[in-house]
């Protein structure tokens, strides 16, 4: 697998905070190498990755073994600097969103609510980087830019979102 | 903006090392294994008491 990223992507995203979502947690341990030389070029660009608690209650949810859970929760802190706090003006936010998106929000996921929730707080500062394209409409976010996982028999897109 | 609401700033990034991220990566690849394995058999056991497939999404 090869990540391919449009031109202006490391300057577009410099020097922002990178809001990670778990696809892109899920992806990076498919793709260590990959997304270890990613994470780290973004890093080089002055970038702050982070993520929210309910992002790693989703990644390490049915866990069987207090051994694999501290694994899990040590993939996650080895990539991002830090939590974000979900305050209580977040799930402001995502009331908010609820009323945006009506029905297309009933298969969205709590953890969708509340990572859009912080979009809308932190606005331009923030970039979120998520593979679940159809959970962030352009109607209510921007898509400021995008890479893509080549694979062999198939390219995914992981889209960078801002409110 | 209060303080506690800033995004934090970071000067110094901590450096992802390739060969501990791959280790680790293929430890957390296998515990994804092993539940996946659960949950295609929680999902067939589902199949089987509800053959209709109607669902709430709950």
């Amino acid at each position: 697998m090869k990540i391919i990223t449009p031109q202006d992507f490391h300057s577009a995203t410099s020097g922002k905070h990178i809001l990670l979502d778990t696809s892109i947690f899920i992806d990076a341990f498919l793709h260590p190498s990959e997304f270890a030389e990613f994470f780290n070029k973004l890093k080089d660009r002055n970038c702050t990755l982070v993520t929210i608690k309910p992002v790693l209650i989703e990644f390490v949810k049915g866990t069987t073994t207090d051994k694999k859970l501290d694994e899990k929760k040590s993939f996650v802190e080895s990539i991002i600097e830090s939590y974000l706090p979900v305050t209580d003006d977040i799930f402001d936010n995502s009331l908010d969103l609820i009323e945006q998106y009506r029905i297309e929000g009933k298969d969205l996921s709590l953890t969708d609510f509340i990572l859009g929730g912080v979009v809308l707080k932190y606005k331009r500062s923030i970039y979120l980087l998520t593979k679940d394209i159809s959970d962030f409409p352009t109607n209510i976010f921007t898509m400021l830019t995008y890479f893509n996982l080549f694979h062999r028999k198939a390219i995914q897109n992981i889209g960078v979102y801002s409110a | 903006m209060k303080i506690k609401d800033r995004l934090p700033i970071v000067s110094r990034k901590k450096k992802i090392d390739l060969k501990k991220f791959e280790a680790l990566a293929k430890r957390v690849k296998k515990s994804f294994e092993e539940e996946n394995k659960y949950r295609e058999e929680k999902i067939s056991r589902n199949e089987n008491n509800n053959p209709t497939g109607f669902s709430f999404g709950y």
